[in-house]
Parts: structure tokens; C-alpha cells; sequence
């Protein structure tokens, strides 16, 4: 038996409040229903995450002036208002007083009738959000201009109108002892692979934190190895990735709060695809495409090649070429070192910098970083030109990797490449390269190998094949359906 | 991808970590020991030479067959019981050493003659030492997609020399079987040793997900190992001739070197770069086989632990044990054709005893 049966309904509302830390934007209406013997009853809500509109006019309206008949009587009450008098589409009539507290923190509203141990529990959810815009950091020039907001319901709703699969699942999660933030596992039931799933939504519920304030910290939490430079899930602020994503076998992990979507398992490629790529004709995306990993390997090494160059075997360069640099280089009082390293730091203090300055201020920094700093080092003698044109060049490469997070990691790869290069030449690029992939071979995503060729993916890894002929799911990620498409142009060819 | 398998090889991984054992530091210095016998018909004897790991894939296959879940060391111990398996398997430990140490020197070498001359020996020996340990102390797994990967970019280093083709003369390679049979064959026997290691059939074959294919895969592996020996001494002969094959130190190098860039003065720079990672992917395999056998010969210590202990072992005997390359070349022109013998012997008689004893 419910031990809520026997309090009177100022008890029971005060159970709620406290159970919901006697919060002051906790609005409590007492109201009383019907006309001749009137029913007491009172509602609750939370200030400014429900919307008073609607509140007032689909449960307030026709609680106070419609109801014109005597509901003392009546079986199963609680079930028979809602019905009958609550002109709103989603609401339910629920029993456990958690649960309750749960959806009032969310913003809908509770209705309390006396003497009925039943609340009603109404869809109210409004609080202000930002609209859905176009994702800053994830521009395309081809496809969706639709980002992710940080309204989870929204968030899935954008997910739903472009899967209209019925074996799309959401899987709902509470994180956070304290935050209590939403999350949601979502994922194509005959496609992904279930012991991932089941694995993904583990590590979920093992997570025992105060709180979530941002998708990463799911990242963090979830993922296995902590220190290397790689990230080991994807991100993305957009729909129309997450939707293909899912439909490769993959899960998507939604947080309340958060514009940013979580993608895992991951390989590595998929750090180096964009959403252009496929909407692009196939000669010309295969071309950036091999055209990015150029960059990246351009990110990671020139700077140790240049310094290996100037340091120790300078015969490999052509005359033609060494002269002018060694021209260059008269009067530089740094060593090729040093002067390579001071160049990139000023390089990563003006990307950190420039990162988060409001954009006015931006303008000065770059005008001072650019043009200032950039020729005034030459000038002065402490940089020679040719390495500003070397680590120009690698700034602009790195900027070619499409993911923010990976892109991070790479800029960080050149530094010890770098030091590496100083002591050993070109042994030291080689055990450079050589530990990154050892590094990328030893990393799982879920148990799921990072980095892997497998023939059948090789038609999106390093070009981008035309797109009816990707006719199964990439191999790399687990999947019980590899099958995506049909050899359907075969129907349509002129015989 | 296959979750069951996920701890285990790939037929691939498997086919791959036998060419990289086996294909390491030889490919550069092979064409000079093979043409001093058999002349311009060196590959001629490399290809023959193949028998050797041919039949130690047999050898492998069959012992896989009866005990698929125990590498050679167990099947030693049941053999020739606890104490002598283990003397024996000690020796296969020092064989293994020899092999890592030996390697390490003739890395060393090359690195710095070509591309590292303003580093020490000692340098150059303690950072590769160390990095080779490194990648031995990964679980098969991880080895495995290593050698895989790696595989791929030592293609380069294999196909590079095509582009110096143009630049050789077909009289180099004439009269084919000119120098007669007994030269060749003589020719076959320096090769041996080019073709040690393939034993580290004997340690993986139970880390293979798909049993069966223990015969099948390592003979694909063995195949691709003497292609490339056999197209790189066929290259260097085309490219130098006999005579002057015979006078350089690393002939391979000068086909690889010659192959016109841009930008670059030579080759050898983009060459040292990749062939890098085939030599370190030849040192780990040897450092995983001394792991695997200090862990079965020592399974008190957890075999991470041996390999740190190990570590400044290996780091004197290279430098004690091989002050220059033409001492490494005289001691490891010794003690390796024993090894092959004793694998030969080793193998063999476990084979038998297997086949008799423990059946």
C-alpha cells in the first residue's frame, strides 16, 4: 500500500518540495475543481522551465470553470480528469513519486487531487533555448545547414524526422548524482552491434559524478585510453553526421545540455572525412581527400624535416635551393632549433589566444600577430624567412583536418617530432612516426581496432568511391546487417 | 570484424609478423654475401635457399596440428621433460639475443654511415634497444597490427628500386646458371642465414584465431619473404653486376639511393625513413619471442618486467660483442648458421618425438 495514501494534500505537496530541495521556483496553485461539493486540488510546476501559457490554459481553464459535475465519486479519478478535462496531448498518470519529482525538475507540471494517490503529470517543458542555427564549427558549403541545440528533446527530434526507421532506439540515462543531467543512447536496433551497445550503456550507468556540464566529460569518463593525444569517440554538431553515423552501426550518444554530439566506436579515417565529401562529385573529393592526408602528414613533420635539413644533411638539398636558405640564415643569432620552436609557439599562442577573444579584439591580434610579429621577427634577425615559410605552411596544413579534437592532437604531435628531430635527424622522425603508430595500433575504441585497413573500406579511406557503390557498411565497425544497398544502378544500365 | 577472434591473429597478422621477423637488416646486405659464392646468379640461390623456412612452417604446421594451443616451448617441456626443456628453450632465449643484438649493431651501423654520422654507437644502440623493447612489451594483438601496418610501408622499400631499372645493363645477369650448380647452391647456404628467424613460427602459431591455417599462412609468408629477397638481390645484381656487388658493404643501397626525386638530392633519405619501420618491426618480433620465452622459462616475473631487466644485457653485449660491422658480420657469420642447425636438429626432433611419443 502506498504510504502516501493517508496524507492530505498540503502533505503530499510538501513531500515534493522537499524532496525537490524546497526549491524557491517551486510554484504551488491550490485550486479547487467543480461546483456544488468541490474537489481541492493543487498544481505544481517549476518557475521558468515549464510555460506558464500553456499551463493556464489547457490544465488551470478547464480544472476551474469546466468542470461542472460532481467528481467525488467518480472511480479511478486521477485517469478520468486527465482524460476528460486536460486539453493537452502528453501527459501521463503516474504512481511513483520519483519519477514524479524527476519530470516536475524537467519542467512539467503535476497535478494533486485530493485523496487520490495518482498525480497527473502534464508536458509543460518550455524554458528558453537557442534556436537551431547553423553549427559554427562545422561549416559545409554542400548539405544540411542544421546544427545541434542544447535541448536534448530537440536534439532527438532532429534525429527522428531524418530516421524514420521504426528500429530506431533512444535509450534514456540519468548522469550526474547532483546535475541529473539526460543523456541518450541512440542507435538503429538491427544495425549496431549489441554487445557495443550493451558495453557503451554499461560504462553509462557506472558513471558516478557530481556532474555532466558538457558532452566531453561523457568522453572522458567512458573512454579507455586516457592519455594519448587521439581522441577515441567522435564529435559533431551536426544532424545529418550522427544520422550517418548510425547507419554504419555506430551509436550516438545525445547529453542534455550540450550542442555536441558523441559518435563511438571510432577509427581513425573518420577524422579525415567530411560531410562535403560526399556530397561532392567523386574526382574532386578523392582529391581533398588525398590532399588533407598530405596535411597532416605536412602538420607532424615538415618542421622536423626542415630542421633535419638545416642541422644535419644539408647535401640532400639541391644547391639551388640551399643557397638562398643558407643565405637567409646569415646574422640569425637562434639556433635552426630554437628558431623553429619559437616560431611555433608563437604560432599556438596566437591560435589559443585568438580562440576565445571576442571578435573585435581578434582583428588587433591578428594584425599584431600576423603582420607584426610575423615581419618584424625577420627583420629583427631572430627568425629567418624561409623557416616563417616553413611553419606558415604548416599552420595553414593543419588547419585542413576537419575535426576540431583531432586536429588539437596533431598540432601537439609536432612538438616532440620536433625534439626528436633535433637529437637524432631522420632516425629520430622515423621513431617519431614509428611510436604514433604503435600508439594508434594499440588503441581500441570499444574494442574496436582505431586503426585498420580493411579491403572493403579502402573505398572511403583514401579516396572517396562513387556512392552507389558502397554497398555495405564500413567492415572496420561491428554491425549485424553489413549489407546497405543493392547494385541498384545495375538495373537501370542500357543493355 | 570478427569479435571472437579479436584477441588472436588475423591470417594476415600472421602471414605478416613471418615476414617481418624473418625480412629485417638482411635485405640490405644479403646481395653481397649470396653473389660472393654464386656471381650473377645470387638469386638464383635465394630463391633455393627457401627451402629452409619452407620446411620450418612444415615443421610448425605439423606440431600445430597435434598440440594447437601450446607454442614450442611447452611442447619441449612435455617432450624432453621440465629440466632439459628448459635448457633447451634457454638456448633458443640466447639464440634470440644473439639475433636482437646482432641486428641492433647492423642498424646502428647503416644509420650511421648513411644518414646518423654525427651520433655515437652507444646512442644509437640504447634509443633502438629501448624502442624495440618498447614495441615487444604490446600484447600479440597489438604486434600484430603493427606488422600489418608496417607491411604496407615496407612495400615502398621493396618497389622503390624498380625505378632504377632503367638506368642497369642485362649483361649484368648473364649467362643465367653460368657459375653452375655447386656455386649456387653454395650460394644457398650463406643465405640460411638471411632466412633465420623464421622459427618465430614456432612461438605465434597459438596466438593464430583460425588453427588450420598455420601451414597455409606461413608458407604465404615465407613466399612473400623470398619474393622480396629474390627481386632485391635480382635488382642489385642488374644494377651493379657481380663484381662490384661484392666490394660494397650494403649494395642494396645503391639501387634504392639512385632512384630520382624531387627536391631531394637522393633517395636515401626517403629510403632510411621507411626502411626504419621495417627494421624496427623485425627488432620487436625478436623482442616479443624473448618475452615469450623469459615468460615461459621465468613465469614469476611478469614478462614486462624481464624485458626492463634485459634491457642493459642487450645494451653491453651489442656494444662489447660488435665494435664495427665487420666484426658483427664475422660473429654472426658463426654463431647463426649453429642456430640453424640447432633449429634444424631442435625442430626436427620434436617433430618426431611428437609424432611417436606424444601421439
Amino acid at each position: 500500500m502506498n504510504i502516501l495514501e493517508e496524507k492530505t494534500l498540503q502533505e503530499r505537496i510538501n513531500i515534493i518540495r522537499e524532496g525537490m530541495g524546497n526549491a524557491q521556483n517551486i510554484v504551488v496553485k491550490n485550486i479547487i475543481i467543480g461546483n456544488e461539493e468541490p474537489l481541492e486540488a493543487a498544481i505544481l510546476y517549476v518557475n521558468a522551465l515549464a510555460d506558464k501559457d500553456i499551463i493556464d490554459r489547457d490544465i488551470l481553464a478547464p480544472l476551474m470553470l469546466y468542470v461542472k459535475e460532481d467528481l467525488h465519486n467518480k472511480m479511478d479519478l486521477s485517469s478520468y480528469v486527465c482524460k476528460k478535462y486536460i486539453a493537452m496531448s502528453n501527459t501521463v498518470v503516474e504512481k511513483d513519486i520519483n519519477k514524479v519529482m524527476d519530470a516536475a525538475k524537467r519542467g512539467r507540471t503535476i497535478v494533486f487531487l485530493d485523496n487520490e494517490e495518482d498525480y497527473i503529470v502534464a508536458d509543460t517543458i518550455d524554458g528558453i533555448y537557442r534556436g537551431v542555427e547553423e553549427p559554427q564549427n562545422e561549416s559545409v558549403i554542400r548539405g544540411s545547414k542544421e546544427g545541434f541545440t542544447e535541448n536534448i528533446e530537440t536534439n532527438i527530434s532532429m534525429i527522428r524526422r531524418r530516421v524514420k526507421d521504426e528500429n530506431l532506439k533512444v535509450d534514456i540515462f540519468t548522469v550526474g548524482r547532483r546535475s541529473q543531467t539526460d543523456l541518450a543512447v541512440i542507435y538503429i536496433g538491427d544495425i549496431a552491434d549489441k554487445d557495443i551497445v550493451n558495453n557503451i550503456e554499461k560504462k553509462i550507468k557506472n558513471i558516478d559524478v557530481d556532474m555532466i556540464p558538457a558532452g566531453n566529460y561523457i568522453q572522458q569518463f567512458i573512454e579507455e585510453k586516457v592519455y594519448t593525444v587521439f581522441p577515441q569517440m567522435y564529435t559533431t554538431e551536426r544532424p545529418d553526421v550522427v544520422e550517418a553515423k548510425i547507419m554504419e552501426g555506430r551509436i550516438a550518444i545525445i547529453i542534455e545540455n550540450t550542442p555536441i554530439v558523441i559518435t563511438a566506436p571510432t577509427v581513425i579515417e573518420e577524422f579525415f572525412q567530411t560531410m562535403d565529401d560526399y556530397a561532392q562529385r567523386t574526382t574532386v573529393a578523392t582529391f581533398y581527400r588525398v590532399l588533407r592526408l598530405t596535411a597532416i602528414f605536412i602538420t607532424i613533420t615538415l618542421p622536423s624535416i626542415y630542421l633535419t635539413f638545416l642541422r644535419f644533411n644539408p647535401e640532400l638539398i639541391p644547391i639551388k635551393l640551399y643557397v638562398p636558405i643558407v643565405q637567409s640564415r646569415i646574422g640569425i643569432a637562434l639556433s635552426p632549433f630554437l628558431e623553429i620552436l619559437s616560431m611555433e609557439l608563437i604560432i599556438e599562442f596566437l591560435r589559443e589566444g585568438g580562440l576565445r577573444l571576442p571578435s573585435k579584439i581578434a582583428q588587433t591580434m591578428s594584425v599584431v600577430g600576423g603582420i607584426i610579429i610575423g615581419d618584424t621577427a625577420v627583420k629583427s634577425k631572430i627568425v629567418s624567412p624561409s623557416t616563417v615559410l616553413v611553419i606558415g605552411i604548416t599552420v595553414v596544413a593543419s588547419f585542413l583536418i576537419p575535426n576540431h579534437d583531432m586536429s588539437l592532437g596533431i598540432r601537439i604531435l609536432r612538438f616532440p617530432m620536433l625534439v626528436l628531430a633535433n637529437l637524432m635527424g631522420i632516425l629520430g622522425i622515423g621513431i617519431g612516426w614509428l611510436i604514433i603508430l604503435v600508439e594508434l595500433c594499440s588503441t581500441d575504441s570499444f574494442g574496436v581496432p582505431y586503426l585498420q585497413f580493411k579491403k572493403g573500406d579502402m573505398k572511403d579511406i583514401f579516396v572517396r568511391a562513387p556512392l552507389f557503390e558502397m554497398n555495405n557498411r564500413p567492415e572496420a565497425i561491428p554491425n549485424d546487417n553489413p549489407v546497405r544497398q543493392t547494385d541498384f544502378r545495375e538495373k537501370s544500365r542500357r543493355k | 570484424m570478427d569479435k571472437k577472434a579479436n584477441n588472436l591473429l588475423t591470417n594476415t597478422q600472421f602471414a605478416f609478423i613471418i615476414v617481418g621477423a624473418i625480412a629485417g637488416i638482411a635485405m640490405l646486405s644479403l646481395p653481397r654475401d649470396v653473389v660472393e659464392a654464386a656471381k650473377q646468379d645470387g638469386w638464383i640461390s635465394v630463391a633455393i635457399a627457401s627451402i629452409y623456412p619452407i620446411y620450418i612452417v612444415l615443421l610448425a604446421g605439423y606440431i600445430s596440428k597435434k598440440f594447437p594451443n601450446d607454442n614450442i616451448l611447452a611442447v619441449s617441456k612435455k617432450c624432453f621433460g621440465n629440466m632439459f626443456g628448459s635448457i633447451f628453450n634457454f638456448l633458443y632465449l640466447i639464440q634470440y639475443i644473439i639475433y636482437l643484438t646482432s641486428v641492433t649493431a647492423a642498424f646502428s651501423n647503416i644509420y650511421r654511415t648513411f644518414v646518423v654520422d654525427f651520433m655515437s654507437n652507444i646512442k644509437v644502440i640504447a634509443i633502438v634497444i629501448a624502442i624495440s623493447l618498447y614495441i615487444a612489451s604490446k600484447n600479440i594483438k597489438e604486434i600484430g597490427r603493427i606488422s600489418e601496418i608496417i607491411f604496407y610501408v615496407s612495400i615502398l622499400v621493396v618497389i622503390v628500386p624498380v625505378f632504377s631499372l632503367e638506368k642497369t645493363n642485362i649483361l649484368n645477369i648473364l649467362p643465367v646458371f653460368g657459375t653452375g650448380a655447386k656455386n649456387i647452391l653454395k650460394g644457398s647456404l650463406k643465405t640460411l642465414t638471411a632466412y633465420s628467424n623464421a622459427e618465430i613460427i614456432f612461438l605465434i602459431y597459438p596466438f593464430l584465431g583460425d588453427k588450420k591455417n598455420v601451414r597455409k599462412f606461413g608458407l604465404i609468408g615465407v613466399l612473400i619473404v623470398t619474393f622480396i629477397y629474390t627481386w632485391n638481390v635480382f635488382v642489385t645484381i642488374f644494377y651493379l653486376g657481380p663484381d662490384i656487388t661484392v666490394k660494397r658493404i650494403w649494395p642494396y643501397m645503391t639501387p634504392a639511393g639512385s632512384v630520382p626525386i624531387p627536391i631531394l638530392n637522393n633517395f636515401i633519405f626517403l629510403f632510411m625513413f621507411s626502411w626504419c619501420f621495417v627494421a624496427f618491426r623485425s627488432l620487436a618480433l625478436h623482442g616479443f619471442a624473448i618475452q615469450c620465452i623469459s615468460s615461459s622459462l621465468y613465469s614469476k616475473f611478469s614478462s614486462k618486467k624481464f624485458l626492463i631487466a634485459i634491457y642493459p644485457i642487450l645494451l653491453v653485449i651489442t656494444y662489447y660483442l660488435y665494435p664495427n660491422e665487420i666484426a658483427a658480420r664475422n660473429i654472426t657469420g658463426i654463431m647463426i648458421p649453429i642456430f640453424v642447425i640447432y633449429n634444424l636438429i631442435y625442430a626436427t626432433v620434436i617433430a618426431i618425438l611428437v609424432r611417436f611419443k606424444l601421439s
